[in-house]
């Protein structure tokens, strides 16, 4: 090999396993999360001024969540296997300037609801950069209890997210579009972990006390005895001479050949007139790619600092909630000097109430007993969790089983009565009459959240090792 | 997930084992944890998991508490970690 091929392959061997094989530092994924989050508010600005003009009215985009794609999910798999109760409203909420939430635009095909795309948008980029990393794996737990987690996570999670409208990724949008349902989302999801916390406690004691009950008189302790996990694919040891076997060598090639596929397929969606929901899926690739190599999980941000002492993960999720918040101001303002554009202010705001509280703090205990919350279900089913798959199964019948309660006079009355006859009641900026205040008092809120997190680690680290 | 003492014939050097392959976050690092606690100084663990949650989990668990990460290393998606306490 000559000294300039040398040159070449290393400089890409160095430059390709920092950035592909290495696991990113926590605030490098926010920062590439936030890019993806502040593209997909600017591509649903622009879908509607393009909707505004005449143009497709199909071809709507929104900014990152993932709570109407769960209910569009959940039709599209009650379809599948049949009539299984499930509800199937191939609806977009959509809300004309005048600021009512009443108006729905019927959509001839579920795919077209915007937020399906960002869900298989972070499903797709969490797979590119799990094979891109080599560590696509099928990894079926053959513990029951981890179903049972998964399970009663999911069950959880389902009528969480009904009640606070949205996700856990939801609320880094609804943050950045300054609503007070954020900061009511965020309340509710760190009361739901301290107590999801708490639950996982008391089932590692229980299941330490069990597995003592299992140990053998030649210093073998089976922790639990029947525990075991399968790893489907790919095999381990495969190659007689020990190297990597084929079915991990070639990942990366897969996952170029997957990206190719997916420029294609977004170039011919954007030839049929849907170049808002092909730009929106791209965006949320690249969040599911973010996330997974940085290891961004909203349940470990929320659950950490209560269960093992760890904040680090918070700091980078209140470093995302910052940037969306101060990304999003210049569409807002612009959007706010457009009457055409009105609706672009008060994206991804929602009615507030006690429901916001209460689902979040459903969805918090949900999402520390199952591991994952929807996002990070998503990239992390692309590594090839079954547990997780279950877990995000589960979720999305409960949720879209539950969706039409939304929709009951007496839900809104008692769990979301603020901004149901006008969302800019429970807008800051139209509160408090003034942008400049309600950014202050947006950051000065998730500052404090933050400091509270890392002050609640520090407190459980410190019984950790005093214990 | 499996844990044991170490069987004569074994590695001299590992004092117990903790298989958490299998498990998702956050199981393996609270088990890691509870094994760590109940161990001597000096003592050394070694930890088998197969999600990816314990690359950031496990190095920032030793940094913080002072425990020595012997050596780390990536065997086709499993994970293994020497630990000394």
């Amino acid at each position: 090999m000559s000294d300039f091929d040398f040159g070449v392959a290393g400089w890409f061997n160095a430059w390709y396993k920092k950035f592909f094989r290495e696991k990113w530092p926590l605030w490098l994924a926010a920062l590439f999360m936030a890019i993806s989050g502040i593209m997909a508010y600017g591509i649903a600005t622009w879908s509607l001024a393009r909707t505004v003009s005449g143009d497709n009215p199909y071809d709507q985009a929104k900014p990152l969540g993932t709570f109407l794609g769960l209910k569009e999910l959940g039709g599209l798999i009650d379809n599948l296997l049949g009539k299984i109760g499930l509800p199937h409203y191939p609806f977009s909420g959509y809300i004309w300037p005048n600021g009512t939430v009443n108006f729905f635009r019927q959509l001839p095909n579920p795919m077209l609801e915007p937020t399906v795309g960002t869900m298989l948008g972070i499903l797709f980029g969490g797979l590119i950069a799990a094979l891109l990393a080599k560590e696509f794996a099928l990894k079926v737990p053959l513990d029951k209890s981890e179903y049972g987690l998964a399970v009663s996570g999911g069950v959880l999670m389902g009528f969480g997210t009904i009640f606070m409208f949205g996700c856990p990724l939801a609320s880094t949008t609804n943050t950045g579009a300054m609503g007070v349902q954020a900061l009511l989302m965020v309340a509710g999801m760190t009361i739901g972990s301290y107590f999801g916390a708490k639950i996982i406690v008391w089932l590692e004691k229980r299941r330490m006390s069990m597995s003592l009950a299992f140990a053998d008189g030649a210093g073998y302790r089976p922790l639990m005895h029947f525990e075991k996990t399968r790893t489907i694919w790919p095999r381990l040891p495969e190659t007689a001479d020990g190297g990597e076997p084929g079915s991990i060598r070639y990942q990366p090639y897969l996952a170029i050949g997957l990206v190719l596929v997916m420029i294609a397929v977004l170039f011919r969606f954007g030839n049929m007139g849907y170049p808002a929901l092909a730009l929106s899926f791209a965006a949320a690739t690249l969040t599911g790619f973010a996330m997974q190599r940085g290891g961004i999980c909203f349940a470990h941000a929320y659950r950490e600092p209560f269960l093992s002492g760890f904040a680090d993960m918070s700091r980078a999720i209140a470093f995302l909630y910052i940037l969306l918040i101060l990304g999003f101001l210049p569409m807002k303002l612009l959007a706010a000097a457009s009457p055409d554009l009105a609706y672009a202010e008060i994206f991804a705001v929602s009615p507030a109430g006690i429901g916001i509280v209460l689902g979040g703090a459903l969805f918090g205990i949900g999402m520390a007993l199952n591991g994952a919350c929807v996002s990070d279900s998503l990239w992390r089913t692309a590594e090839g969790q079954v547990k997780i798959w279950i877990g995000l199964l589960t979720l999305i019948c409960v949720s879209s089983w539950l969706f039409p309660m939304r929709n009951e006079p007496w839900f809104k009355h008692y769990f979301a009565p603020y901004g149901s006859h006008n969302i800019r009641n429970v807008y800051l900026p139209h509160i408090l009459h003034s942008y400049p205040l309600a950014v202050v008092l947006m950051i000065g809120v998730i500052v404090l959240w933050a400091l509270m997190m890392t002050w609640f680690s520090g407190r459980t680290f410190k019984k950790y090792m005093e214990g | 997930m499996s844990v044991n003492a170490e069987k004569p014939g074994g590695d001299a050097s590992i004092t117990k084992r903790l298989d958490v392959k299998g498990l998702v976050c956050p199981r393996p690092m609270v088990m890691t944890m509870s094994m760590l606690k109940g161990m001597c100084a000096g003592e050394t663990l070694e930890v088998r998991a197969n999600d990816s949650s314990v690359k950031h989990s496990i190095p920032s668990l030793c940094e913080r508490a002072g425990y020595k990460l012997l050596s780390q290393r990536d065997e086709g998606g499993e994970f293994i970690f020497l630990i000394q306490k």
